[in-house]
């Protein structure tokens, strides 16, 4: 009679766990590692002016009462921005006396596509209340000389981006911007004739000017 | 009657043999070597500063006993999916702004609208003889396939490339933020 033993299979798999090297062996063994790879993409907002407007001359009657601009003054800002939410500004700044700028942007309506804009006369420039005269809201022609006030309009167009984010709202003396991530062009552009009581023989003949400013903080 | 009382004298012989049999079942053993799994992206190009890991596979089973499969997963607004694109690129989700399906599968068949979507490409390579080639199949999916053809041990070298894929990155359609894909090299027994 022979007695034929066999060793148990836990035997053998036992053996293999023990040598540390592979994982355990039969019809549902497996193994796996895992490598979890991640980028950070940094934030990033880049304001840019692609078209500087171009000088115009300025037409008046023989009376002197009111003064149209002869050309649109176009510029346009580019915004490019990869940050969920993001807030910028739209200033204006015209020159006044003492190498000081004041503030110069007025009368928005209520999507900030339709404002006002006081130019001031470069050499020998006004007091900053000719400029806040207009600014005001009541302008009387006595007390705003070598400041006129133009109409700005601005249009705003998507070039890239998941959606049309854009919201603009008027903050203090500038337009606040908030936009998704995107890439969005913003044309500004002066035009047509003085704003009521901006104009008149206070206003010296000479260069008048105004500056525009988009940046990422309020100045 | 009668009764036969007597004893019977018995003789026994026994023979023991034992005959050790152990059945080595097929093992495998997959780890990590090393790895560079975090950096960053240029929000102006796109490229990134480079990643890559390496896995080490011990077995002692075949190519008939195991599928040796590289897979990855990118979170979606509808779950996890596949990372893989086209040619075994490797699409990396925003974490927080989780890409869309239609983005994945945009970023996936070489469109231009996939938002919050960025694939790099993948370079693969293992030591001889075994080899590891992009599939798709039905059962895994799209994945890298590894064939160990019988050898017992080898490394395998994951390289991500650091310039994005045409049309997949996009300083307008890509937020800022966290981008995240996962790999596994794992063995399934058959």
């Amino acid at each position: 009679m022979k007695f034929k033993k066999l060793l148990p299979i836990a035997l053998a798999l036992m053996l293999c766990t023990s040598a540390g090297v592979y994982a355990a062996g039969g019809a549902d063994a497996q193994s796996s590692d895992t490598a979890v790879y991640t980028l950070n993409l940094a934030d990033y907002l880049r304001i840019a002016t692609t078209t500087d407007p171009s000088p115009s001359e300025v037409s008046y009657g023989t009376e002197y009462s009111s003064a149209t601009i002869d050309t649109a003054m176009t510029g346009v800002f580019k915004v490019i921005s990869n940050n969920r939410t993001q807030d910028f500004y739209l200033q204006g700044t015209c020159p006044t006396s003492g190498s000081s700028n004041t503030p110069c942007l007025y009368g928005a309506d209520g999507d900030c596509k339709n404002l006002k804009m006081v130019f001031t006369k470069t050499d020998n420039p006004p007091q900053s209340t000719s400029v806040t005269n207009i600014t005001g809201g009541s302008p009387a022609t006595g007390d705003n000389p070598d400041a006129i006030g133009f109409n700005l309009t601005i249009t705003s167009a998507r070039e890239d981006g998941p959606d049309e984010s854009l919201t603009a709202v008027w903050d203090t003396n500038k337009v606040k911007y908030t936009m998704n991530n995107g890439i969005e062009t913003f044309t500004c552009t002066v035009s047509g004739s003085n704003d009521t009581n901006t104009f008149s023989t206070h206003d010296t003949d000479g260069q008048y000017q105004a500056t525009l400013t988009m940046t990422e903080t309020a100045i | 009657m009668s009764v036969l009382f007597g004893t019977v004298k018995a003789y026994g012989y026994a023979e023991v043999e034992q005959s050790v049999t152990t059945d080595v079942q097929p093992s495998v053993a997959i780890s990590k070597t090393v790895s560079q799994e975090t950096g960053s992206i240029n929000p102006t190009t796109g490229t990134n500063t480079g990643l890559n890991a390496s896995f080490k596979i011990q077995t002692n089973g075949t190519d008939e006993n195991y599928d040796f499969i590289v897979g990855s997963t990118i979170l979606t607004t509808d779950g996890e999916v596949s990372a893989y694109g086209q040619n075994g690129c490797l699409l990396f989700g925003n974490t927080v702004s989780l890409p869309t399906k239609s983005a994945i599968e945009n970023a996936k068949t070489g469109g231009n609208n996939n938002s919050n979507v960025i694939a790099y490409p993948v370079t693969m390579s293992i030591t001889n003889p075994m080899s590891v080639d992009f599939t798709s199949s039905a059962t895994y999916g799209e994945c890298w396939s590894v064939k160990v053809n019988n050898s017992q041990e080898g490394t395998l070298s994951q390289t991500i490339g650091q310039n994005p894929v045409n049309n997949t990155y996009s300083i307008g359609q890509d937020e800022a933020g966290a981008y995240r894909a996962t790999v596994t090299f794992t063995a399934v027994s058959k």
